[in-house]
């Protein structure tokens, strides 16, 4: 009976590794398509390699929660006991053409302005429960740290609290909550979804004065598109999209986000 | 280089304009001037004034978010003698001050994040909330409920606790009503049972006499329609005159109205097309 549990355990324990290094491997994909400088090794991390570096040492994963075994949720004190997922964290530079990407406008004040994009700091939710005391360290962190965006995939949906939280600390720490379930896979590798490529600022000036366009008059794309969340679009911005066409081979349309 | 441009030859006439002198008088370029700077001050006096009104709602929003995560911890007096039936006064107190400012929804927001914590949905409770294993639904009292439902509380009494509270909440926008003195929060466990404590939390509310209470009511009212009126800024000046009357007033005659009988169906707010009869006659011509 008992080695019969064990084995559940273990099975359920694999399928968790199996399913937290696909969503590893689509976050720095991700990462990768924002612009950050993250090379192809760190990428195609093979399961068996991400087994050796994330696990502990008998090969088992140590983010297994909540333990099956339990009838009862952990305590708190057992919580911190299993080091879940807490070794799961990077960080990436932005490369010099997401720099250029991210410019501002030049004002009279400052002609040679900075670029916006900074550095990005991903971590993978370590705890049993997603609310503000989370969402607070988390922030706190990323703003102590002079990290410009902060990225946290989590295991369990996010309270309403910490999200009006994360709106309300928008204008200094910019932080994004992905789902892991939305991670398996990386949806800009499906065939039906089309290629996106942000705009830099000046590509959209140059754009809006060819068509003579207002802002308004571009088509839309939600801020909350999955294809938007995964490139981080504001508002504002506008990405060209480039769809296969029977009659013209390629065709480009542009949105800007909403 | 040498050559010198044609304007500045002094033996030249200077230039005539080919074009029809407009009709149009230009305005005196120094008024429209000012007018551009008057209109630009309002502009941004205006872009200010929602500027502020948009900073100060963010300003309530933020305030009940910071209540939210207070609340969360409550209450500091876990232990017995105290409990959710008898919470200790300072807690009960900063509940009912905190809550005030809270709309039904953010009291949900409240009790979901509570129970992130793994604590019961009413503030005043510190149990740790139910846990049921199985599936998604559960019997309960002989009704399917979700078990998401259930395992909101610590127990019933908690779930009708917390009910008592909600109900009391107002809809409006917190920024609409900050300040209102008369919202007030009662708890579920001070309500009186016999008639005697009837009689007493009554007498212990009135403490202030008639006159006192209606200037409070009045002042209250002042302030809920302060507010209302800030809130549809900017107000216009729109003057209203009167059209002068010249010719005098004549009687209405039965003649007229005889004539203006065969169409008066062609008739819009008194006044009588003309075009109309141009155009029949046209077409009779025609045929």
């Amino acid at each position: 009976m008992a080695d019969e549990e064990f084995s559940g355990a273990t099975e359920l324990a694999h399928k968790t590794t199996t399913k937290i290094w696909r969503v590893w491997r689509t976050t720095h994909e991700m990462c990768k398509d924002r612009g950050y400088e993250i090379s192809d090794a760190e990428i195609q991390v093979g399961l068996d390699e991400f087994r050796r570096q994330y696990t502990g040492v008998d090969g088992l994963p140590e983010y297994v929660l909540p333990n099956p075994r339990h009838t009862t949720w952990l305590s708190r004190e057992e919580h911190e006991d299993c080091d879940s997922r807490s070794r799961l964290k990077f960080t990436a530079r932005p490369s010099d053409h997401m720099n250029k990407l991210h410019m501002p406008a030049p004002t009279k004040d400052t002609p040679n302005p900075d670029t916006e994009a900074g550095n990005v700091w991903v971590e993978f939710l370590n705890s049993e429960s997603f609310g503000t005391k989370e969402i607070r360290r988390f922030i706190e962190f990323c703003s102590n740290n002079h990290y410009r965006s902060g990225i946290l995939v989590s295991h369990l949906p996010i309270s309403a609290a910490a999200r009006k939280m994360i709106s309300a600390t928008q204008s200094f720490t910019n932080v994004e909550v992905f789902l892991e379930d939305d991670l398996l896979i990386n949806i800009t590798h499906h065939t039906l979804v089309p290629k996106h490529i942000l705009l830099s600022r000046d590509e959209k000036i140059a754009l809006l004065k060819r068509y003579r366009l207002k802002e308004t008059q571009l088509p839309r794309i939600l801020v909350k598109d999955p294809v938007a969340a995964y490139l981080g679009l504001k508002k504002g911005n506008v990405v060209k999209i480039i769809r296969k066409s029977e009659t013209a081979g390629r065709y480009a349309s542009y949105r800007i986000c909403v | 280089m040498t050559d010198k441009p044609p304007s500045t030859d002094p033996t030249k006439k200077p230039l005539k304009g080919i074009l029809k002198k407009s009709k149009f008088i230009h305005p005196e370029p120094q008024a429209e001037l000012d007018e551009s700077i008057v209109s630009r001050a309002k502009a941004s006096q205006t872009a200010l004034q929602h500027a502020n009104i948009i900073a100060d709602r963010k300003r309530f929003q933020k305030h009940v978010l910071d209540c939210i995560i207070r609340l969360a911890e409550l209450p500091e007096a876990r232990n017995p003698p105290y409990s959710a039936e008898k919470p200790s006064e300072s807690d009960a107190a900063e509940f009912k001050a905190l809550i005030r400012a809270f709309q039904p929804s953010d009291f949900d927001d409240l009790v979901e994040e509570r129970n992130v914590t793994g604590l019961c949905g009413y503030t005043l409770c510190g149990n740790p909330r139910l846990r049921y294993k199985g599936g998604d639904w559960k019997l309960h009292n002989n009704v399917i409920v979700k078990k998401a439902e259930l395992e909101r509380w610590c127990s019933q009494d908690c779930a009708r606790r917390a009910m008592y509270v909600k109900v009391q909440l107002n809809e409006t926008a917190t920024w609409e009503r900050a300040g209102i003195p008369s919202i007030l929060i009662d708890l579920m466990d001070e309500r009186a049972r016999t008639d005697e404590e009837k009689v007493e939390q009554k007498m212990a509310r009135i403490e202030l006499d008639d006159r006192r209470r209606a200037a409070q009511d009045s002042e209250a009212l002042a302030m809920e329609r302060e507010s209302t009126k800030r809130s549809i800024q900017p107000r216009m000046d729109i003057p209203i005159k009167e059209k002068m009357v010249t010719t005098a007033a004549e009687a209405p005659s039965l003649q007229e109205d005889e004539d203006a009988d065969t169409d008066i169906h062609m008739m819009i707010e008194g006044h009588r097309v003309k075009t109309q009869g141009k155009k029949n006659q046209g077409v009779d011509g025609a045929t």
